[in-house]
């Protein structure tokens, strides 16, 4: 029968390509163990090196952050909560606009009122409800 | 310009949707303040946002909505009481509840836990505006 015949001319086929899989896996073990090894030798000798000279192995970049914390962005969380309504009827607060008005006085520098409107965003206090010209984000807060 | 979940979080446009009931993505850029060269872009974020169940899309009139599940997140109100409560935690017990949460996400529902996973990237990505 022709299907017969077929099965018994392809099955050689599918041993040689079962055979090829087994070898590409434990080579591919074999790397993954040599990778470790390396792995582990970086790291030893990148301490040694730190401690032989300190100035060789460059520190991680801090990464920048909130500069906002503690009273001052609890002080904006109150208010945006206490502002809620009125925040919220108009098309929203943004940075340069909060930093003009002269009622805001809570923080008086602009880079640091953007930053407790990423923070306050982040915490999901405020969301972006629209964007503006040069890429302004106008807030509103969050029920 | 981009709808990324690196600009944006879920909620932000989720909160938009909530607003506008079934709207084109042409419409809720513009509605976002936006020119119509965002519109591919806010396209391919709400349909991300679908494929993760936050959204739906009527075919028939082209229009995006929040689905069940997103209404359902949408309508937590709880918001600044959870804000203080969390403030107020000793970092051990934060740590706790992080771990509560990664159970949430594990075996609670799947839109969740989308929708947790993607809040995760959003704050704590090196790519995320929360950095800058």
């Amino acid at each position: 029968m022709e299907l017969e015949r077929l099965e018994q001319e392809l099955r050689p086929m599918a041993d040689t390509v079962r055979q090829t899989l087994v070898k590409v896996n434990e080579e591919i073990e074999h790397d993954k163990q040599t990778l470790r090894a390396l792995y582990a030798m970086r790291s030893r000798l990148t301490a040694l090196l730190k401690q032989l000279d300190p100035d060789a192995v460059p520190t991680q970049k801090k990464q920048k952050g909130y500069d906002v914390g503690g009273a001052t962005y609890q002080a904006f969380s109150d208010w945006l909560v206490l502002h809620r309504e009125e925040i919220n009827q108009g098309p929203g607060i943004y940075a340069s606009g909060l930093y003009d008005d002269p009622g805001f006085g809570i923080i008086s520098n602009k880079s640091q009122i953007s930053k407790a409107l990423a923070r306050a965003h982040s915490d999901g206090l405020i969301r972006i409800d629209s964007m503006g010209q040069g890429g302004r984000k106008y807030f509103k807060v969050v029920a | 310009m981009s709808f990324s979940m690196y600009e944006f979080r879920d909620t932000d446009l989720m909160a938009k949707l909530s607003e506008l009931g079934g709207v084109s993505s042409k419409d809720l850029a513009s509605e976002m303040g936006l020119t119509e060269e965002a519109t591919r872009a806010a396209g391919i974020r709400l349909a991300w946002m679908r494929r993760y169940g936050m959204t739906t899309f009527d075919q028939r009139q082209r229009l995006w909505a929040l689905s069940r599940s997103g209404e359902r997140v949408m309508a937590a109100k709880r918001r600044a009481v959870l804000h203080d409560l969390v403030e107020q935690m000793p970092e051990g017990e934060l740590v706790e509840a992080m771990a509560y949460i990664c159970s949430r996400y594990r075996h609670g529902d799947p839109v969740l836990g989308h929708m947790l996973r993607r809040e995760f990237i959003f704050g704590t990505s090196p790519r995320s505006r929360v950095w800058r």
